[in-house]
């Protein structure tokens, strides 16, 4: 049996379609309709991943983002039918990993539960010394960067931005983090962080204009794909 | 005395106006001393026009009962001091009596006249002022926009120290709250119309006009004014009144023509692929022996492409809602607008693999203040409404350019273009061009606009710019001057 993912939702037919799915991919399953509910089961029993949904009948489920990862090294994915950016950044901000709409595509969400489930166990662990997405390669301790092998230069801005990018590869990573990682200071203009991505992607992508590697999440932040 | 009982129409030593009665207190003088040097001269006739003068100078100034005064004061001291026989009344001789009748006579006519002057020249300069007030009154009211600002112009406009309104609909407004004129209100508006002075001389005023029931708290000597100005102000604030009716009516005829056309068109463009997806999940379930797996693997397939369907849908109305419930520009972000048409042409791909798309994007960023997830709606709608509506074989083409402020986004197709007519048709909500009916769902154009139109921009549909046969939607935003862009 693989890891454990628990899902709280209020809605029984989120259970009962999810719950076969994930169980023929190998995942053991829990489950819980309430965030008390699903705060004593992460405590209780040894968790991967949470799907949380937002719109919870006793609480928002923001509001229990510290206390699912107070216990477990767990990773968080909101699973929500809210769509204002303005909810995604605040889960997100509050600690969650990442982020997947309602309704969702059920391949996609498989993609992002794995993906999760690989920084579930590291999120403690010392910073490694090399990342590597797609054909992205960096290894921090030299601060080299490799694009299908052959190095790409970067600036020491465009260097941080990617290593947070690299550390979350696969997950959505906010505006705001991406100016800590780059700025250390999250009131920098947005504008400029738009600009080191414009930068990085003229040397990582095959068509800037339509980037494949550093995707926008409109309102939100940027993912790199995997 | 006489004198002390007139009532000077102004008095007789202003402070304000200091030098100017200086000046003419000895003025007066003078030409009393001037008549009474040329009396001793035995200049009987410049003695006499001297005292004639200044009683005109008194009557200008100090109007017609001074005048009047000071012509009696001058023909009494002509008799006893100036005229034979010396401090008494009457004459010596016969012959004195027609000079000095004339005299007498010359200096009440002077006065008479002198004063009449100053009076109705003061009376018309008041009327004029007054003019000029309420002028001034209507005119602050006309840029009154609401009907505390109406009511404030009214106080500012002197003489009413207190206003309230009172509407047949219960609403009340009021310009200084003064907890006496609340309760002289309410005895008012049980006994209707009327005044009532106050133990301090000042004075309630209330009267009806159409809908508007005024009550005001003045001062007593303005109450004629004020009964104008509380006409004028009946009448800007039933006008007022009328807009507030106009305005209502038609939001609300809008907002129930928008329901009405939401509801229908809603109803049938979800019951589509509902029925769809209903059809389909019962064929699945009740036949699922009798099917071959490739049938089994189609109707699933449509499950899901209809499902994907009732979602751009339910995503759409739910943009429209915002669109229609306001806006508000500045809360939004700056976004780089290629950079959103780079992730709407990755959604729209995904969508339509099969699809070709050629770009001729211009180099830069365009930046501009927008939702960004809602100008990526934009973006797609536009992309999905030529995927959608030319054949599957034809190239979209997507252009890019700046125009001095703004920048313009273009997609073009190669179908068969949309005719001069239907031109604005296609961006109102859930119309769609004959022959293109059940397509989309009517919504994608109209939200576009909608949209653009709210951040400063538009989107417009014509020919193709090389000339060819097609349809160019072209989406112009306004570029907001970057201070930080490298």
């Amino acid at each position: 049996v693989k890891n454990t993912v628990l899902i709280i939702d209020d809605e029984p037919d989120i259970h009962r379609v999810l719950t076969p799915v994930l169980s023929s991919a190998g995942w053991g399953v829990l489950s819980a309709p309430t965030a008390a509910h699903g705060v004593r089961v992460a405590k209780a029993n040894t968790v991967a991943v949470v799907l949380l949904d937002l719109g919870l009948p006793d609480s928002d489920g923001k509001e229990i983002i510290g206390a699912l990862q107070g216990s477990n090294p767990l990773s968080i994915i909101v699973v929500s039918a809210r769509h204002q950016d303005s909810e995604k950044v605040a889960a997100l901000d509050a600690g969650a990993d990442d982020y997947v709409d309602k309704p969702f595509n059920i391949d996609e969400l498989l993609a992002r539960i794995r993906v999760a489930e690989r920084r579930a166990g590291t999120w403690v662990a010392k910073a490694p010394e090399r990342y590597q997405a797609g054909e992205i390669e960096m290894y921090t301790a030299t601060r080299q960067v490799t694009l299908s092998g052959t190095e790409v230069k970067l600036s020491p801005k465009e260097f941080e931005i990617l290593r947070e990018l690299l550390a979350h590869a696969g997950q959505v990573v906010t505006h705001r983090r991406l100016l800590m990682a780059g700025w250390s200071d999250v009131t920098i203009d947005p504008q400029y962080l738009r600009s080191y991505i414009a930068l990085l992607r003229q040397k990582l992508e095959e068509d800037p204009s339509e980037p494949r590697i550093l995707r926008s999440e409109p309102g939100v932040g940027y993912r790199l794909s995997i | 005395m006489m004198i002390a009982r007139l009532r000077l129409a102004r008095p007789l030593f202003d402070p304000a106006n200091g030098w100017h009665s200086l000046a003419h207190a000895s003025a007066v003088l003078l030409c009393a001393i001037a008549g009474y040097v040329a009396h001793l001269n035995s200049r009987p006739v410049t003695s006499a026009l001297a005292l004639i003068f200044a009683v005109v100078l008194v009557a200008t100034r100090y109007g017609l009962r001074a005048g009047l005064a000071a012509g009696i004061v001058v023909s009494m001291t002509y008799n006893l001091l100036f005229s034979d026989p010396f401090l008494r009344f009457g004459v010596a001789d016969i012959e004195d009596l027609i000079p000095l009748l004339a005299f007498n006579a010359s200096a009440v006519a002077s006065a008479y006249v002198g004063g009449r002057l100053r009076d109705e020249a003061r009376r018309s300069r008041e009327a004029l002022d007054r003019v000029d007030a309420h002028l001034d009154f209507s005119q602050a009211l006309q840029k009154a926009v609401s009907l505390e600002d109406m009511l404030l112009a009214a106080r500012q406009s002197g003489e009413i120290e207190a206003v309230e309104l009172h509407l047949d609909d219960g609403r009340t407004f009021t310009a200084e709250a003064k907890p006496d004129l609340k309760l002289i209100a309410e005895h008012f508006r049980k006994q209707g119309p009327g005044r009532m002075t106050a133990p301090d001389q000042r004075l309630y005023l209330a009267d009806r006009f159409g809908r508007c029931f005024l009550v005001v708290l003045t001062s007593r000597t303005g109450a004629i004014d004020v009964s104008a100005k509380l006409a004028i102000l009946a009448i800007a604030a039933e006008r007022w009144l009328l807009t507030e009716e106009l305005m209502k009516a038609d939001v609300l005829r809008r907002s129930e023509d928008f329901k009405t056309t939401l509801l229908s068109s809603v109803s049938h463009d979800l019951r589509t692929p509902l029925s769809i997806i209903t059809a389909s999940a019962g064929s699945l379930l009740r036949y699922q022996e009798s099917l071959t797996q490739e049938a089994r693997h189609d109707l699933l397939k449509t499950i899901e492409q209809q499902s994907t369907k009732l979602n751009q849908l339910t995503g759409n109305l739910l943009s429209l809602v915002r669109i229609e419930g306001g806006l508000d520009l500045a809360q939004m972000d700056t976004v780089d607008a290629l950079e959103v048409l780079g992730s709407a042409l990755v959604t729209i791909r995904q969508f339509a693999p099969d699809r070709i798309i050629t770009k001729a994007l211009a180099a830069g960023e365009a930046i501009v203040r927008a939702d960004p997830s809602l100008l990526e709606q934009v973006f797609i709608n536009l992309l999905q409404n030529a995927v959608v509506h030319t054949p599957s074989d034809t190239p979209i083409h997507v252009t890019s350019e700046y125009d001095a402020d703004q920048v313009r986004i273009a997609v073009e197709d190669k179908g068969p273009g949309v005719v001069e007519e239907s031109a604005e048709l296609v961006f109102e909500r859930f119309q769609q061009v004959p022959g293109h009916r059940n397509k989309g769902s009517g919504l994608g154009l109209s939200i576009a606009r909608g949209f653009a139109r709210t951040i400063g921009g538009d989107v417009r549909v014509g020919r193709r710019a090389d000339g060819q046969t097609g349809a160019r939607f072209e989406v112009s935003l306004p570029l907001i001057v970057s201070e930080t862009a490298t």
